[in-house]
């Protein structure tokens, strides 16, 4: 387990952000909480994230359109997303937008954990 | 002035002994001037008037410039040549006086042309070498004592022979006196009227009617007319009949008088009655006889003709009139082959002024070749024939018949002649000679041909006529003779039909054939009538009859033409069943097109109504009547401007156009609508015609389902949001829940667990329960407030102790924020605290969401009216934009936030607060602009307590 990785979340609820933040720490990870897209781009640029954690719905752009943007980039293409979403059908949608994984909401903390262990491990360190 | 002149230029010379002495000569001619009596003076042969007084331009009607100085003759031309002209010439050529009395002459006076009777003298004007110099005459008119005494002779004259005249009609006992009082009406009558009029003494009452009853009624109205008095005619004369109680018809003579009193109202009027029967009778027979005469002479010319026309037919006649008319005449000498001829003969024969000596050859050299063999032949045979009835019967003298040949004259002309011989035998039996006499009949002949001719055209008429003809004779109603075209329409042959009538051959039904009697009876023809007809086959045939009656060798028949027409009447029979079929037709598409539904209407090329269907009427809301002829935008001004009149206009001109969503102003209704343009068999348009589907219910269907629709979709769209929300919280939830586990399930290992992260954790979980359970209690009110079943559980509270509690727990959760309150007003309320409490709840969140920069949240309670609290809740936030503020109390609806920012929760809040304070009988409001915060306040009824 590399332990050093370092995620960020994006979700437009705080109270979600925090919750992640709380339970990834507590797994020993470094994590930090965006709220809006612009922000999560600006955290991206300024920082070298491991793995991005989304929430489907953001308000401004879109989780999809940030993911895809983010994919189609050079710099940024690399980066592990899972996304999330309460709806139980977007799964397709945001697979084709480029996410490497998706949960819905409420989630279950040992399958984010281990989903974020896979896409971690599997990226060149 | 003339006399002026006279005065200043000539000492006069006057005679003495007739003017005193010392006299004024100027009164001389003052007595001139106005003497009673005309006086003028003309001067010289051309009668120059020097002199004249004003009686005498009185007389002439002439003013003095007009005459003085001027020849007589210039003034009056008229005069010329007249006796008047004579007298003035003899008396001032011969020097003669001249006198009368009572000399009538004619001259224009007074614009007109006069009769004047006048007593006047001239005498010549001698001057001093008693030369005459001119004429003098001296005129009196006297015309109107003339006329008044000649009138008066003749009145005499006249009563005098009315005088006479009565004695006598009175002598004779025929002059019957009358007097009628017109004012009261009582008539008089003398002994010898009362005789004419065949009554007695006694027999007569006296009143005006009672004459009148004994004027025959076709007289009566012309004596009413002529006995009315009138102030018109005093005198009246006329005759009429009476009959007298005997039953006798007298004529009568009237005269009679009619007297007015001062006022001219007629008082009496006075006559006389003569009978004149006699007189009348008398003429009445000479009138009969004189008409009798001219019918006999007018008989006798038609007999006559009749007579003559009898003669030119028969040739015996000819020969008579022959002998009486010039006849050349000839005679052969059979041992001497010489033939004599007349002078007559000589002209016949076109030999003019040839005389030659003639053998038999020459006599007919003349002949046409053929003729002249005949000729030769003939009178070898006659001579044959002559000897032997000479031989048998001893006659001495053989007429041979009339024979006709032709001549040709050198000029080329042809005469047709006619010649009679006779053969004399000697005593020895030898033919002697042969005399004869020839006639020229190249006329008579022509004539004959010509009858012949139109006698041949009147058969070939009769013959060759399509039109059956038929001659019948009227007594018998047999039929005297037919046409080929009648034998063909019938059927039968001549021999059938001649002799016979159409009753025998049941050719007629027996009451046609009265009936067309009847109707030739009177006028004589009948014109165009049509009849039915058996033919010999049995067939019944439409014929059309035209009779006329004749007279033809004195006895009446009937000339028919008839036509066989039945052919025309099938024709006319297929017609009338075409046109039934049609009619039929034209019901059942008439019954079709109001049965429709669709509206129908059909327009000519003008845009006038031509034909409007139920539908139709029912959708333009005008009666049929209201609409046909009338062009649409007489009865529509209205529909110029619109779209559809361009379609209608475009149709028109041939496109074919089809609106398939059409809101027609008129019909307030919604159609599917064709404008088909009509055209006729060469192309060309006559009319348009609009059909309308009526689709308003469909529309209203489709506006509903569409309503339904997006409803559907809020809700599905709420539904996906709703569930969305809930997950969230429970999503934290879960997560706490989850790691929490885990890190009691490390503590079993390792001692990891910070009662720090437990407790920020717990609390966390509390909040997202809370948030849930809000969540929760949202949704089961909005279902509660949809089925209607809000139910209130009221009690009496502080209302500022409820702001405060409630300010308490928000803060409790929020608290980066600041809210103030000011209780500018206490009061009580009687409501559902709980309730009351969310609406607070939801404002403040709302307040707090909405405003993330700001800190500082108001919240009032006031008084804004008797009765009633307000509570406020005011942000310095984002604000709400004016268009919103109906939305937002609306059920789902969230609002878009700055950047576009979507905010949690339902967006049900607002809506079930204004529920809430509507069933508390409250209002609830917001100020708001977007960017400058909000203020929404609600308003409650408050209790008796302040």
């Amino acid at each position: 387990m590399n332990t050093s990785a370092r995620i960020l979340v994006i979700d437009d609820d705080p109270d979600i952000g925090i919750m992640i933040k709380m339970m990834l720490e507590y797994k020993g990870y470094s994590v930090s909480v965006a709220v809006r897209a612009d922000q999560a781009e600006e955290m991206i640029e300024e920082e070298s994230f491991d793995l991005l954690i989304m929430d489907m719905l953001l308000s401004g752009t879109n989780g999809i359109d940030l993911c895809s943007s983010l994919k189609k980039n050079g710099k940024t293409a690399h980066l592990p997303v899972i996304m999330i979403s309460a709806h139980p059908n977007a799964k397709e949608i945001c697979i084709q937008a480029g996410a490497d994984e998706f949960i819905s909401k409420p989630f279950d903390m040992q399958d984010i954990l281990s989903k974020i262990q896979h896409l971690v491990n599997h990226k060149p360190a | 002035m003339f006399i002026t002149k006279y005065l200043m230029h000539q000492t006069p010379t006057i005679p003495s002994g007739y003017i005193a002495a010392g006299s004024d000569i100027r009164d001389l001619f003052h007595l001139f001037q106005k003497a009673p009596v005309g006086m003028v003076i003309y001067k010289g042969p051309a009668f120059l008037i020097e002199y004249i007084n004003e009686k005498t331009l009185e007389i002439w009607d002439r003013k003095k410039e007009e005459v003085l100085g001027k020849p007589l003759f210039d003034c009056f031309p008229e005069l010329i040549g007249s006796d008047i002209e004579k007298i003035l010439k003899n008396v001032f050529t011969r020097g003669e006086k001249f006198r009368t009395k009572e000399y009538e002459t004619s001259f224009y006076r007074s614009g007109k042309l006069d009769t004047g009777y006048f007593d006047f003298s001239a005498e010549p004007m001698q001057n001093a070498e008693g030369m005459i110099t001119g004429v003098m005459i001296v005129i009196a008119e006297i015309t109107g004592q003339v006329i008044a005494r000649k009138k008066i002779e003749e009145r005499e004259i006249r009563l005098l022979h009315t005088k006479e005249q009565l004695e006598l009609s009175i002598k004779a006992g025929r002059i019957g006196i009358w007097h009628w009082d017109v004012k009261r009406n009582i008539l008089t009558w003398s002994k010898e009227q009362k005789e004419m009029f065949g009554v007695g003494e006694t027999a007569f009452k006296g009143k005006a009617e009672d004459f009148y009853n004994f004027v025959v009624p076709e007289d009566l109205q012309k004596v009413i007319r002529e006995s009315k008095p009138d102030a018109a005619k005093q005198d009246s004369q006329y005759e009429f009949r009476i009959r007298r109680k005997d039953g006798t018809v007298r004529w009568i003579h009237s005269r009679s008088k009619t007297f007015f009193d001062l006022k001219n109202e007629p008082e009496y009027m006075t006559g006389i009655n003569i009978d004149i029967t006699e007189q009348k009778t008398s003429e009445e027979r000479i009138k009969e006889s004189e008409e009798k005469q001219r019918h006999l002479s007018r008989t006798l010319e038609k007999q006559v003709k009749e007579r003559t026309e009898e003669l030119i037919e028969k040739n015996r006649q000819l020969n008579e009139a022959q002998q009486i008319a010039q006849l050349g005449s000839w005679g052969w000498d059979l041992t001497t082959d010489k033939v004599t001829w007349s002078e007559e003969m000589y002209r016949i024969y076109g030999y003019g002024d040839e005389r030659f000596p003639l053998t038999f050859e020459k006599a007919i050299e003349r002949m046409e070749h053929v003729d002249a063999e005949k000729v030769k032949q003939r009178m070898r045979q006659h001579v044959v024939e002559a000897m032997s009835v000479f031989k048998e019967r001893g006659l001495k003298e053989f007429n041979n018949l009339p024979s006709e040949y032709s001549i040709k004259l050198p000029n080329g002309s042809k005469k047709i002649l006619r010649g009679v011989g006779k053969i004399i035998l000697a005593g020895d039996g030898k033919i002697s000679k042969v005399i004869g006499t020839v006639q020229d009949i190249s006329e008579h002949k022509k004539a004959e041909e010509e009858l012949q001719l139109s006698e041949e055209k009147f058969m070939k008429a009769f013959q060759a006529s399509p039109a059956g003809i038929t001659l019948t004779n009227t007594v018998t109603g047999k039929w005297i003779d037919v046409n080929e075209s009648f034998l063909k329409i019938t059927g039968y042959t001549k021999e059938e039909v001649i002799g016979h009538n159409s009753e025998e051959l049941e050719l007629i039904d027996k009451e046609e054939r009265e009936k067309i009697l009847e109707r030739i009876k009177a006028p004589g023809s009948l014109r165009n009538y049509e009849v039915r007809v058996k033919n010999k086959n049995g067939k019944i045939l439409w014929v059309l009859n035209s009779m006329e009656k004749l007279v033809i060798k004195g006895e009446t028949c009937i000339l028919t033409i008839l036509y066989d027409i039945s052919e025309r009447k099938k024709a006319e029979e297929e017609i009338r069943i075409v046109n039934q079929q049609l009619e039929k037709q034209n019901d059942f598409v008439e019954t079709i097109l109001n049965s429709s539904t669709n509206g129908v209407t059909v327009y000519d090329k003008d845009l006038r109504f031509v034909k409007v269907n139920h539908a139709a009427e029912k959708f333009l809301n005008k009666r049929n009547e209201e609409l046909i002829g009338k062009k649409i935008t007489e009865v529509f001004p209205e529909i110029r401007d619109s779209f559809s009149y361009q379609n209608m206009l475009k149709a028109l001109a041939g496109e074919y156009i089809h609106v398939n969503n059409y809101f027609s102003a008129i019909a307030n209704r919604y159609f599917d609508s064709h404008l088909i343009p009509l055209k006729d068999a060469s192309g060309k348009i006559y009319g348009l015609l609009t059909s309308g589907h009526d689709i308003t219910e469909s529309i209203k269907q489709m506006e509903e389902l569409r309503k339904a629709l997006e409803a559907d979709k809020l809700k599905s769209d709420f539904i996906k949001m709703a569930s969305h929300e809930l997950k969230t919280p429970i999503t934290s939830i879960k997560g706490y829940v989850q790691l929490l586990l885990a890190m009691v399930k490390e503590k079993e290992e390792e001692m990891s667990l910070s009662p720090l992260f437990v407790k920020s954790s717990l609390v966390n979980i509390e909040k997202q329960v809370n948030r849930l359970t809000r969540l929760m209690s949202e949704l089961l009110d909005l279902s509660k407030i949809e089925s209607g079943q809000l139910q209130l559980n009221r009690e009496e509270f502080s209302m500022n102790e409820l702001v405060i509690d409630v300010v308490q727990d928000v803060l409790y959760t929020n608290p980066r924020h600041q809210i103030n309150v000011y209780h500018d007003f206490a009061s009580t309320v009687w409501a559902d605290k709980d309730r009351i409490g969310q609406v607070i709840v939801n404002l403040l969140t709302n307040a707090i969401k909405y405003s993330p920069q700001a800190d500082k949240i108001d919240v009032m309670i006031h008084q804004p009216e008797k009765n009633s609290v307000a509570i406020s809740v005011k942000d310095f936030g984002i604000g709400i934009d004016k268009k919103d503020h109906e939305k937002i109390f609306d059920r789902f609806y969230r609002t878009e936030g700055y950047n576009e920012q979507t905010y949690p929760g339902f967006g049900i809040g607002l809506f079930i607060a204004k529920e809430t304070v509507k069933r508390h009988d409250g209002v609830i409001t917001v100020e708001s602009e977007k960017g400058r915060g909000s203020t929404f306040t609600f308003t409650l009824p408050v209790t008796t307590k302040s």
